[in-house]
């Protein structure tokens, strides 16, 4: 039993450093294309003050739309940027490439998990881009003094220490099947574009949803696109209910498990398919 | 009992067919025609802790695919391998740390950093203690000569350093299995030199079983004492480099020099003129004459010198490529 268990505190503690070790290599391989990064930030804060502009044009002269005042609807905004830091940014995205150019050969050859690689490289990205991000809004809350409603340290902000794991789980889920396409073909673009939209959309990251139609928001809800950046957003800006929120909760992980298993069957299938080509 | 065990070992790739052009292209978007290209037909060997093995072949001829199948990177269409035990497809973690291959067109090292970083990533990765990673590290900086390049972004490095930075990444954990693919692709004549050594050495240090695929006949003939070749996915020849030799060579060259000049027809009856430039000339004498023959033109001719030779490898490789038709390739060298 001892020796069970020193076994297995020791192969934990192995595998610790061998991840810690890789979002370390991967955060200092993020700073080598600086020009790069920074054009993809200043990307997002382009979109950023897009929507921020144009919700303020609308709300001229109005106190409320689609049940949300001026200042939740820059705070949804701003809010939804950070989150997106967190949930959408990834390394992962490479995975596809990977797998087409034979250099899934490097991974899948050591003793190393693939899934555990990329959620390591993920979790440097999202570090840089979190801090990044932070900054930024910082900086435009200081330049544009919005009026925000921040509801202030609450039992939701909590809570969504709750909704983010399995919101960013399910994401690097999602993520991770559309790259395991790479397996069998090499037009891996096509459907992560299309994804890019849908998730535009369905995700919240333009507006909240429920200034949709009902019907269309109950059908997006059905959707586990809301779950990454929409519902947190909610949560956190205390505009759901207790019970919506742990509905929300139970459906993105309902909704995680799902893709987490799509993804195990799917990668079985695809090294059966692999053929190390290139290399 | 052998390490490395391949029994019938065999694969298909699926390939589809696309016939050319933009209507091709169209036809291709809904119906694939698809066929089987036997990469590797029905392969069996055995190999023993230690030995180092030398895999050839021409370009496709399912070299590669056979190591990518022992190291655990394909999945065979059918037939069985062991190697240390393990099926290597399971990709068994505890098989992975024991070996190692290094693709000599490809890299893993992280391209956007120092190598010294990667060698800690592979540290890490494969759980090798503090004391033997510096040991280990120190000994192959020392053999292959690299210690002022450790710091510098692997972009930056010549294609020799590289190769050598990659080859110090895939042995960090001490593999006792290793396979080399094409390990000297690229390098110039002192690299490739230097290469070749480091291999043996590490071979003969650590009792390391390698196999080696390669282009260069040098590769080989210097590091292998056994060969396997490899053509069409079938295994041609399994033994050793010098048996090729008695089996698929018919002739000796005799290369000899003349003190005087005679007519051509006189050096006919004795074999195959090869060439034939006053005062050398080059012929070719079956093998079971060739001591008789020397003899017989030392007595009528007048001979200065003469050089009894095997037919180069390379030619004699050639003609078992070419199913021991193409005489006229092979004597041309």
């Amino acid at each position: 039993m001892s020796r069970w268990l020193r076994y297995f505190l020791l192969s934990t503690f192995y595998s610790f450093r061998k991840y810690a070790f890789l979002i370390r290599l991967s955060w200092s391989a993020g700073f080598v294309y600086r020009l790069n990064f920074i054009m993809w930030r200043v990307r997002l804060v382009l979109m950023l003050l897009t929507s921020y502009f144009l919700w303020q044009a609308v709300f001229k002269g109005r106190t409320e739309i689609f049940g949300y005042s001026q200042n939740q609807m820059l705070s949804y905004i701003m809010l939804a940027a950070v989150l997106q830091s967190m949930v959408l940014a990834s390394r992962s995205i490479d995975l596809a490439g990977v797998i087409n150019s034979g250099e899934l050969s490097n991974i899948i050859i050591r003793p190393i998990s693939n899934l555990w690689y990329w959620l390591s490289r993920d979790a440097a990205d999202k570090a840089l881009n979190l801090i990044f991000s932070g900054v930024e809004i910082s900086l435009l809350i200081i330049l544009l003094k919005p009026p925000l409603a921040w509801p202030g340290f609450s039992l939701s902000a909590v809570s969504l220490l709750l909704i983010l794991p399995p919101a960013t789980l399910l994401y690097y889920f999602i993520n991770y099947l559309f790259g395991l396409t790479g397996f069998w073909t090499n037009e891996v673009w096509a459907p992560r574009f299309l994804l890019m939209v849908v998730l535009q959309f369905l995700a919240g990251l333009m507006f909240p949803l429920d200034v949709l139609p009902q019907t269309i928001q109950n059908l997006a809800m059905w959707t586990p696109f809301p779950y990454l950046v929409y519902f947190p957003a909610q949560v956190m800006l205390a505009k759901v209910s207790w019970i919506e929120a742990w509905r929300g909760i139970s459906a993105t992980v309902v909704w995680m498990i799902i893709f987490g298993a799509a993804v195990e069957v799917v990668w079985r299938k695809g090294l059966r398919a692999y053929g190390a080509e290139g290399r | 009992m052998p390490i490395i065990t391949a029994k019938n070992l065999t694969k298909y790739y699926k390939v589809h067919q696309k016939e050319p052009g933009l209507g091709g292209s169209l036809k291709s978007l809904f119906h694939r025609k698809y066929y089987d290209v036997k990469a590797v037909d029905d392969i069996s060997f055995e190999i023993e802790e230690g030995e180092l093995i030398g895999f050839i072949g021409p370009n496709g001829a399912g070299k590669t695919t056979t190591l990518k199948m022992l190291s655990g990177l394909l999945y065979p269409t059918s037939g069985q391998v062991s190697v240390l035990g393990f099926e290597p497809w399971k990709r068994d973690h505890k098989y992975l740390k024991q070996m190692s291959l290094v693709m000599g067109q490809k890299n893993q090292l992280w391209w956007d950093l120092p190598a010294q970083e990667s060698f800690i990533l592979n540290k890490e990765i494969y759980e090798v203690p503090d004391e033997q990673y510096k040991k280990t590290l120190g000994d192959l900086v020392e053999l292959l000569d690299v210690k002022d390049v450790l710091n510098v972004q692997v972009r930056k490095l010549s294609l020799g350093q590289r190769m050598k930075c990659e080859l110090i990444a895939a042995l960090l954990h001490s593999p006792r299995v290793l396979f080399l693919d094409e390990p000297t692709i690229g390098l110039d004549v002192v690299m490739q030199k230097a290469m070749r050594d480091f291999i043996a050495e590490y071979n003969k240090k650590y009792n390391a079983t390698i196999i080696l695929t390669s282009h260069y006949m040098e590769d080989v003939k210097k590091l292998a004492k056994r060969v396997v070749i490899i053509d069409h996915g079938k295994l041609v020849f399994d033994g050793k480099l010098k048996d090729i030799i008695d089996k698929y060579a018919e002739h000796k060259i005799l290369t000899l020099e003349f003190s005087e000049e005679f007519p051509r027809e006189k050096l006919e009856k004795f074999g195959e003129i090869d060439s034939w430039e006053y005062p050398r000339a080059v012929i070719k004498v079956s093998r079971q004459l060739a001591s008789k023959r020397a003899a017989e033109l030392l007595e009528t001719l007048p001979v200065a010198d003469i050089n009894i030779e095997e037919p180069p490898i390379e030619a004699i490789i050639r003609r078992v490529f070419a199913g021991g038709k193409d005489e006229k390739v092979m004597s041309r060298k």
